[in-house]
């Protein structure tokens, strides 16, 4: 069997006193990963402790078989994993353009992601270069937080509740992206609320429950079945 | 208008320029960084001092009054920039992100550096020679707008001039190039920027070193125009802090704007009301924080 491009053992994080991965264990083993779960469950906190933005007390993270515990934010991006934060967190003083010119980078060599290519695949960003980056729409903001990511021409690209707050029409271009870059041999590892969104991405679910991951299986499982979804979503039929 | 009212006007104008330099240092180290470095004033004067020590002792290298000059501007601005960077990575460093802690560790090296200063130069107020091809004065005619003949100091002239040089060289690295994407970047979002592979240390670093020469440059004009001596780092800082309130912490637009409030309200009271100086300083602040708490051209902080 191949290595998991991403492997999550045991890890446990608090936050003061409340302990909010409680060993949380998973591996990544193919181009993409959903992860569901209610709000709270701590999957923005597993995100956050991937990239290094928070403290973890014990456990292993790997990335391409590279531990990552210990190593600094910037140390973690350069290994080669994008990131798409929760709220997009975008730079109120940048434009559209700075913000894709400030991240570029290339890794190992590899520049498939520049600007111009972010530009191509969403063309709307290339009408707007020039506008600060949180002037936009939100569905334009969110493609400005994917291409800044994308133009680190990462190996793998986390996205953290991409579709919130967004139009339906988006949130449809947004999965499109999603297929089409995991397609293209990127890794894609995608944290959602929704679960039929989620579905519409990807065939195996993960669903994480109070800092772990509590049910790993086909969505459809999940779909047919009420108690399952109250029982891991807390939604009702 | 009355005499002392112009007069008030271009003093306040041409102080605004010694006032924006050293702000601007300041400024840029808290929009970056969230450090209030109290050390900033002990920073300038420390620099004026090497620029002293350096002229008294090295003018017979020279054959113009202009070459031990131009070394103390030299020497203030290396020796302010490893400083400033001790500072950062042998002190700071440690205690990164715990806000109180970063502005107390600034305050005890403040007090112990100028005391340390006090002992080894004495309490004798100086100023820095100024060299002979910044001596004399050059006629300002107002006419033009009603006002009066002026005669300006060359040194007051040279000192606003550099402060418009660096003020234009800072805005075209801040808004032009890589660095300063990124320092503005840093600005909104510390934790993002890292996240995206940049190594904000590093950032933290140069900007560190870029505050640390501009002090640097700024303490030895300084010197050459106002007396220097214990105090005046406790006072630069009161009036950094003042600048910089009323502008908006970590916008180098706000330094511009609040050094030429801060310099012509100080100027103008002292030209019409000697007494009232620094009662119309904290006036300004007072009314500042009462309208716009953020300052003039200050933003909300994103929490990271």
């Amino acid at each position: 069997m191949p290595e998991p491009i991403l492997e999550v053992n045991d890890l446990h994080v608090y936050y003061g006193s409340s302990h909010i991965l409680q060993g949380t264990t998973f591996a990544m083993e193919d181009n993409l990963f959903t992860l569901i779960g209610r709000n709270g469950m701590g999957k923005t906190t597993l995100v956050k402790a991937i990239m290094g933005l928070v403290p973890i007390r014990s456990g292993s993270i790997t990335f391409q078989g590279k531990q990552l515990v210990g190593l600094k934010p910037h140390q973690i991006a350069r290994l080669g994993i994008g990131y798409v934060p929760q709220g997009r967190n975008l730079f109120p003083s940048l434009t559209v353009d700075e913000h894709l010119r400030m991240a570029a980078r290339s890794r190992n060599g590899v520049r498939d992601w520049t600007p111009e290519r972010v530009y191509e695949l969403f063309p709307r960003l290339a009408e707007r270069k020039r506008q600060s980056g949180t002037n936009l729409s939100g569905g334009e903001q969110q493609m400005l937080a994917i291409g800044r990511a994308l133009v680190t021409n990462p190996a793998l690209l986390i996205m953290d509740e991409p579709a919130e707050g967004l139009a339906p029409v988006i949130v449809d271009l947004l999965i499109e992206t999603c297929k089409h870059l995991s397609d293209a041999g990127m890794a894609v590892f995608l944290v959602e609320q929704n679960l039929h969104l989620a579905a519409s991405v990807d065939d195996t679910a993960q669903v994480m429950v109070t800092g772990r991951i509590a049910y790993s299986g086909p969505y459809e499982t999940l779909l047919e079945s009420p108690q399952m979804r109250e029982q891991y979503l807390g939604v009702g039929a | 208008m009355d005499m002392m009212v112009w007069i008030g006007l271009v003093n306040g104008l041409l102080y605004a320029g010694l006032l924006f330099m050293i702000a601007s240092g300041f400024t840029l180290v808290f929009g970056l960084m969230r450090i209030v470095n109290m050390a900033h004033g002990a920073m300038y004067l420390l620099a004026a001092y090497i620029g002293w020590l350096v002229q008294r002792n090295t003018a017979d290298w020279f054959e113009s009054s202009a070459g031990s000059w131009i070394l103390g501007v030299v020497v203030a601005a290396v020796v302010v920039a490893v400083a400033t960077v001790a500072l950062q990575e042998g002190l700071l460093r440690w205690v990164q992100g715990d806000e109180l802690r970063e502005t107390l560790l600034t305050l005890g090296v403040a007090i112990a550096l100028g005391d340390i200063m006090h002992g080894l130069w004495g309490g004798d107020h100086r100023t820095i020679r100024t060299p002979d091809f910044m001596r004399g004065f050059q006629e300002l005619d107002l006419g033009f707008m009603g006002g009066p003949v002026l005669f300006l100091a060359k040194n007051q002239l040279y000192m606003f001039g550099t402060a418009v040089v660096v003020g234009i060289l800072l805005w075209l690295l801040i808004s032009r190039t890589q660095l300063g994407r990124i320092i503005r970047a840093g600005v909104d979002n510390r934790a993002m920027v890292s996240a995206l592979g940049i190594n904000i240390n590093r950032v933290f670093l140069a900007v560190m070193i870029l505050a640390g020469v501009i002090t640097g440059v700024s303490g030895v004009l300084g010197g050459m125009i106002y007396a220097f001596g214990p105090g005046i780092d406790m006072n630069m800082l009161t009036l950094s802090l003042i600048v910089v309130i009323v502008g908006g912490m970590g916008s180098l637009g706000g330094a511009a704007l609040g050094a030429l409030l801060v310099g012509v309200v100080d100027q103008l009271t002292l030209a019409l009301y000697p007494e009232y100086p620094t009662i119309a300083l904290f006036a300004i602040l007072i009314v500042t924080l009462l309208l716009r708490p953020k300052g003039l051209l200050g933003r909300v902080w994103v929490n990271a």
